[in-house]
């Protein structure tokens, strides 16, 4: 426990631990403004409606209201809470996996806001959190893929921007893939747990990450991320957020509880006696009944209670410093739903 | 035919009760005919029949008509309505006898046989005739509304018309508001899985519709999937509002 965190300080892997955090930030730039280069369109921001469908807006605002948040706030955990009837209790990472074992948290976040929310005519991946009906996508594929794109190889860890292109350019793994259930077979790691991460086989999440067996499941992946924009200042964030896009973030940010609302919820800042070379994800805003900005960082790889309600004008700090490397989660390219005729 | 009609009607005009009646009946028979359809009429050629090209052979419900008479004069129509008229050709015709072809679209036909002799008088014979399964009677059209939704090209009102005579429409319609509110305010629910509750509660319905009403709901259904697979993909506020005007649809006339 460190900075009045109800948690254990777990696994961090924001690169590989061979650069500064300077180099660190370089590199994200300098990966960045090639892919964006590369491929512009994938970096432009897709403004979306926000328009979230009546009965669930009422639904949604209910519960945030019952938390103390106001009723106009985005809180994607409330809202997965009001979908699935409750927060999914993943497994925390078990290697220097956070980029992959972060994200994958808010990405299925962004699916939720797509379908339930916005109402798209849209399927999930999955029901659940674990085995081949996992909502999430396999996450040592991803991580394998977007490490080969870095060319990272042997220790673990990775890079945002590799990862952003990734989603982008590869897309993910559908963990009921028959091939990858039958390569999971063959490597006994196909018990339910093992998906969609295979925590407690850090052997396997390692293999996949130094590009092994990625190019045998690379034909089966989808449901690519249409698009990603770097988040620069805190406006463009809560614009983004606004929109239901939610976040990752890789930085040398650590974490500590600042206080307590009069709400009863915790509030945190950065702790500037530490250091995590780590990546978070954005999980939404909201407002404390006197209209005071709170944006959620789910560290939820580091187990349930690693969820930080940070002040805007900390997170404003933080950007204007330059700290961090945040990438949206805009539109996700999920399953089509078919149209649902009737056959008597 | 016309002297006929100028005997008959003098006889009924001059000695309607005279009481003298002559003896005319007849049978029908059900066969099957096999009809040659050609543009060239088909050649008997032994055992052979020869007919062009394009030709097709169908198959079409036929009556017999065998009718005996002791007038030295009669005539048979026959008819399914005071506008349409069956078929009759006549096979055979002697002194007393006469053998007779009904053809014509399934349905029941009224034959009717008038025999006159100078000396014995009138004879009448009718009877029913039914050939193949006649088709039942279209239910009339309904009424529609004018404050029915105009959304989807009138969607609604073109399910009103689809829907004649499907029975438990008022029923059909509950499950549509059902589902139509729970998409847009369940957010458990993916078009997927709505679609699936859906299907199982109208299949609920319809299992218990008799068979021989089930293909006006299959037709129904058939219509209303083409419609909406056209415009795929609906999202979830679009589909709450074109489930709601199939609902309306249905309710029409109820």
């Amino acid at each position: 426990m460190s900075g009045g965190l109800e948690h254990q300080i777990g696994p961090q892997g924001w690169g590989d631990g061979t650069l500064t955090e300077a180099e660190m930030i370089r590199y994200e730039t300098e990966y960045f403004e090639r892919a964006a280069a590369d491929m512009p369109v994938a970096y432009r921001s897709r403004p979306t409606t926000n328009r979230v469908l009546p009965g669930i807006q009422r639904r949604w605002s209910e519960a945030m209201e019952r938390k103390g948040m106001r009723a106009d706030s985005m809180c994607l955990n409330t809202l997965e809470e009001i979908t699935w009837g409750r927060k999914f209790n993943w497994l925390p990472q078990d290697i220097g996996s956070c980029v992959q074992s972060n994200t994958f948290r808010v990405w299925v976040q962004r699916a939720i806001a797509q379908i339930a929310a916005r109402g798209d005519a849209e399927e999930y991946l999955g029901t659940s959190e674990f085995g081949i009906s996992s909502i999430a996508p396999y996450g040592p594929q991803t991580y394998g893929m977007a490490r080969k794109r870095a060319n990272m190889r042997g220790s673990d860890g990775l890079y945002c921007e590799p990862m952003a292109e990734s989603l982008m350019k590869d897309g993910v793994l559908d963990c009921s893939t028959p091939q990858l259930l039958e390569l999971l077979r063959t490597l006994e790691a196909d018990s339910a747990k093992m998906l969609p991460e295979p925590i407690g086989k850090p052997s396997l999440y390692r293999a996949f990450g130094n590009w092994e067996y990625i190019e045998q499941l690379r034909q089966f992946c989808d449901h690519r991320l249409l698009a990603s924009v770097k988040i620069t200042s805190v406006d463009e964030h809560l614009e983004a957020s606004k929109q239901m896009k939610t976040a990752f973030m890789c930085s040398m940010i650590a974490i500590r509880k600042t206080g307590t609302h009069k709400d009863g919820f915790d509030i945190h800042a950065r702790n500037t006696g530490e250091r995590w070379a780590h990546n978070m994800g954005w999980s939404g805003h909201f407002y404390d009944r006197s209209g005071n900005l709170f944006f959620i960082l789910n560290n939820t790889s580091w187990g349930p209670k690693a969820m930080y309600n940070i002040p805007a004008e900390e997170l404003d700090r933080w950007y204007k410093a330059k700290l961090p490397t945040t990438m949206t989660l805009e539109e996700i390219d999920m399953p089509d739903s078919p149209p649902p005729v009737v056959i008597d | 035919m016309r002297l006929l009609a100028s005997i008959l009607v003098a006889l009924l005009l001059s000695s309607p009760a005279v009481g003298q009646y002559g003896q005319i009946t007849f049978s029908a028979q059900h066969r099957s005919a096999l009809v040659i359809d050609s543009p060239e009429p088909p050649t008997l050629l032994g055992s052979f029949v020869l007919v062009d090209g394009a030709a097709t052979i169908r198959q079409q419900p036929v009556a017999v008509i065998e009718l005996t008479t002791d007038c030295r004069f009669w005539d048979v129509t026959a008819r399914r309505s005071l506008t349409e008229s069956g078929e009759l050709q006549e096979i055979t015709r002697e002194t007393g006898r006469q053998t007779l072809l009904l053809s014509g679209e399934p349905g029941e036909y009224l034959v009717e046989a008038i025999g006159f002799d100078p000396e014995k008088g009138i004879a009448r014979f009718s009877m029913v005739v039914t050939l193949g399964t006649p088709k039942p009677p279209e239910p009339p059209q309904p009424v529609i509304p004018d404050n029915l939704p105009k959304d989807f090209d009138e969607l609604a009102k073109r399910v009103a018309t689809w829907a004649v005579g499907v029975p438990k429409r008022l029923e059909l319609a509950a499950v549509y508001r059902s589902y139509a509110a729970r998409i847009t305010d369940d957010p458990t629910l993916t078009v997927a899985t709505a679609g699936g509750l859906l299907q199982n509660d109208i299949r609920a319905i319809t299992q218990t519709i008799p068979e021989a009403d089930r293909q006006r709901v299959r037709d129904l259904f058939a219509q209303i999937n083409q419609d909406l697979t056209a415009r795929w993909p609906l999202d979830k506020a679009s589909l709450n509002s074109y489930w709601s005007c199939v609902a309306a649809g249905l309710e029409v006339g109820k």
